[in-house]
């Protein structure tokens, strides 16, 4: 299966700061320095639907409000065992995000690597509006995003230049 | 006596709230509260009617097309419009698929891990667990080692501390019996049902451009291109072909893995056919209408209710006599909250009465739901699966007849074990067996259709707002895959004056009326067994069994490693010295309903 990165944005964007990652994914979309090949996937609240547009996924960098106690506006980041210390989920509907990966974990199509990025919300009531505080690391978040997106996909380019490279030097010579 | 409280009841969609009193052992009274209040009605005044479908479906991210297709058979009913037979057939073929999938889910994702313990698939030997596999159905992935893999992912998942879908359960209770290899057999079809569902909705994709949430309604009927001379049209051979392979693979599936499951499990825990029983009548708005929608008597799924358990008469129903109360319900009417209002005439007027969170207990004697209490005819009624088999089957329809009651010899029970926790579950796997037999038929009659030259899907008649009466109302009634969803709408002056929606999780969920009568959840959690009051799995095993759906709402990750998916956050003795934790979706209501 061909390597395959997506950024997936969670949130609700009625939900003032829970809706930061849904907002990130907005701007990485007008971004032009967002590689080509990377997927941008809405997420919204949706948990187990998600497993069709993840499928065949490789890399996936998930955006997300995420409480973890830190003074609000914080950004966040977890990474491989960090990742099984997010709990099943806050969210009520039992089918979350841990949840979904670890389906695609038992059904052996969970991504090589996974990495959630997200900020501290201050907010989770009724708004359409991001708090000033939170709204303030939007920019950074989405900085991040793009830094990490980027790094995938040059080990990517890098990996399949030493594929193609000995290729085509064994095919010209 | 000890009041059991569970908030968050998980495995859900959307929030809920269950409070039992438990006196030696048995539930003797039960409270069930909607936490989140949805507000549809007051977001769809003023608008077009013709896009209130699109606002409607977003009631819900699971039930997702079911709210387009009640509120553009809404608006067709108050302005008068017929739908083409293709429109007819494509939203059977929407629907259908919604019932076969929905059913498929609930019973492995939200319902089957109260019954299956993961914990004990670990201890299974794979050897006899294909024997097992073999002696129930023809299914082919029943090798040893086919199961020796699937416990091998499980353990790795476990090992990595990654429990995650399985976090939640009440591993090693004292109420699962199902021995390990059954168990591991239950854990590989949950595994496999992902595959499933995930598969057979890419018929919603392509009828519906994208799933969830189909954009391909219209009022006057759908938008989707159909042609069989055209390789771009939506629905052209191709396609046609596509819709029976997913289909055929969805009857394989449910046939060969979903009723033997259900069937085995069952017999594991027979006496779940005396627990859950509930109100004892039922109501189904029938669906699937086999030509007009104005003809319920040629619906697929019949239309009748069922009073007192008794199944010799089937009374028809009247649309008219459908009533909401709202004196348990954070809500106020201006005719006072003792009386009951008729949808056509409803009122949403939110006014949070209820405790500020976090509390311990809420005063059930007041307000104390979200949900309204829906009655027909001031009675109160439970819909869903249940509902719809058995007054198919009391009806006389041959294929449901054969098929209950070769369920209820395997099990050597009368009819009345229907009423039941299991009842619900063997009830919902006849139906989607049904449907997944019933889809071919329509996907080759629209086939049929093409190939003669009619392709037309939308009615375009009355798409003039000029062509509309000053004012009309209608009503939109279907068969949900959790049971009776009707939208009410008015329409003044080429706008919506009033919404309303009475979705099936009101009527199962709802709170008592003003005259004390519990609601479905209410009255079927009496009697139940209790083994361990901080653990009321068995509350759970009923609870589910009606497949709860409240409308969802705040998502975010929680980094601290706080579990907000632990079922139960309070047993509490009447003396209450019990404290609880903050219970942040209470939080999140107060501040929504402010």
């Amino acid at each position: 299966m061909p390597p395959r990165i997506a950024v997936l944005g969670l949130g609700n964007l009625m939900r003032t700061d829970d809706a930061v990652g849904m907002l990130a994914l907005e701007q990485l979309r007008a971004d032009p320095r967002l590689p080509r090949s990377v997927s941008l996937i809405e997420g919204g609240t949706l948990g187990l639907d998600l497993l069709y547009p993840l499928d065949g996924i490789t890399r996936l960098l998930a955006i997300d409000a995420i409480d973890a106690g830190a003074a609000p506006g914080t950004l966040l980041r977890f990474e491989g065992e960090d990742i099984a210390d997010l709990p099943i989920s806050k969210s009520v509907h039992l089918l979350g995000f841990s949840d979904l990966i670890g389906a695609m974990r038992l059904s052996a199509s969970a991504p090589h690597q996974i990495v959630v990025l997200g900020v501290q919300p201050d907010v989770i009531a009724w708004g359409t509006q991001l708090t000033a505080t939170v709204g303030a690391a939007l920019a950074a978040l989405v900085e991040s995003a793009i830094r990490q997106v980027q790094e995938w996909s040059s080990e990517m380019e890098q990996s399949q230049t030493e594929v193609v490279l000995p290729l085509i030097s064994a095919i010209t010579a | 006596m000890a009041r059991v409280v569970i908030d968050p009841v998980t495995r859900i969609e959307g929030h809920l709230r269950i409070e039992t009193e438990v006196n030696g052992g048995r539930v003797t009274d039960a409270w069930s509260s909607g936490t989140m209040f949805r507000g549809i009605e007051l977001i769809l005044r003023g608008r077009d009617p013709r896009e209130a479908w699109i606002w409607a479906q977003r009631i819900c991210g699971v039930c997702t097309t079911v709210h387009a297709l009640a509120s553009v058979r809404a608006v067709e009913n108050a302005l008068g419009i017929n739908i083409p037979d293709n429109a007819r057939l494509v939203r059977n073929i929407i629907a259908g698929a919604q019932n076969v999938q929905d059913h498929v889910i609930h019973f492995y994702h939200l319902h089957a891990l109260d019954w299956v313990d993961v914990t004990l698939a670990l201890k299974a030997d794979p050897a006899k667990t294909s024997q097992l596999a073999q002696s129930i159905s023809e299914w082919p992935k029943s090798s040893a080692t086919y199961f020796k893999g699937v416990q091998d992912r499980v353990k790795a998942l476990v090992a990595s501390r990654q429990l995650s879908l399985f976090s939640s359960g009440d591993w090693g209770h004292p109420a699962y019996q199902l021995p390990p290899e059954a168990n591991l057999l239950a854990v590989a079809h949950y595994i496999e049902a992902l595959d499933m569902q995930r598969d057979f909705i890419r018929i919603h994709a392509v009828l519906g451009g994208k799933n969830p949430h189909l954009q391909t309604y219209l009022v006057g009927g759908m938008s989707t291109a159909i042609d069989g001379n055209e390789p771009e049209a939506v629905i052209n051979p191709e396609r046609i072909t596509l819709f029976n392979e997913l289909a055929a693979r969805a009857k394989t599936f449910v046939q060969q893995v979903y009723v033997p499951d259900v069937l085995a499990i069952a017999g594991f825990y027979k006496e779940w056919f005396g627990y859950g029983e509930g109100l004892g009548n039922f109501m189904a708005y029938g669906d699937f209408p086999s030509g007009s929608i104005n003809d319920p008597a040629d619906y697929f799924f019949p239309r009748g209710i069922l009073m007192g358990r008794d199944l010799s008469k089937v009374h028809p129903v009247d649309p008219g006599k459908v009533a909401e109360y709202v004196t348990h319900s954070w809500y106020e009417y201006s005719v006072g909250d003792q009386a009951s209002r008729r949808p056509a005439e409803g009122e949403t007027n939110p006014k949070y009465s209820g405790p500020k969170p976090p509390y311990q207990q809420l005063d059930t004697d007041a307000k104390y739901s979200w949900l309204k209490s829906p009655r027909y005819d001031d009675k109160p009624m439970e819909v869903g699966p249940l509902a719809r088999t058995l007054i198919a089957y009391a009806s006389g329809d041959a294929q449901v007849q054969k098929t209950v009651n070769a369920v209820l010899a395997k099990f050597n029970a009368p009819p009345t074990a229907l009423y039941s926790t299991l009842g619900r579950i063997a009830a919902r796997a006849i139906e989607a067996d049904i449907v997944v037999e019933k889809l071919p038929e329509w996907i080759a009659q629209l086939d049929d259709n093409m190939a003669h030259g009619d392709i037309r899907i939308h009615n375009g008649d009355k798409w003039d707002p000029e062509s509309w009466p000053k004012s009309c109302a209608g009503f939109g009634l279907e068969e949900a895959p959790r049971g009776s969803l009707g939208h009410w709408v008015e329409i003044e002056n080429k706008k919506i004056v009033n919404y309303q929606a009475i979705v099936p999780s009101t009527w199962n969920a709802g709170p008592r009326d003003a005259h004390g009568q519990r609601g479905a959840y209410e009255a079927a959690l009496i009697n139940t067994p209790i083994a361990d009051p901080e653990r009321p799995l068995e509350v759970l095993r009923t609870v589910h069994s009606f497949d709860p759906c409240l409308a969802c709402a705040v998502h975010v990750v929680d980094g601290k490693g706080r579990s907000y998916g632990r079922n139960v956050v309070a047993v509490r003795e009447p003396e209450g010295s019990t404290s609880l934790p903050p219970d942040p979706v209470a939080e999140a209501v107060l501040q929504g309903g402010r």
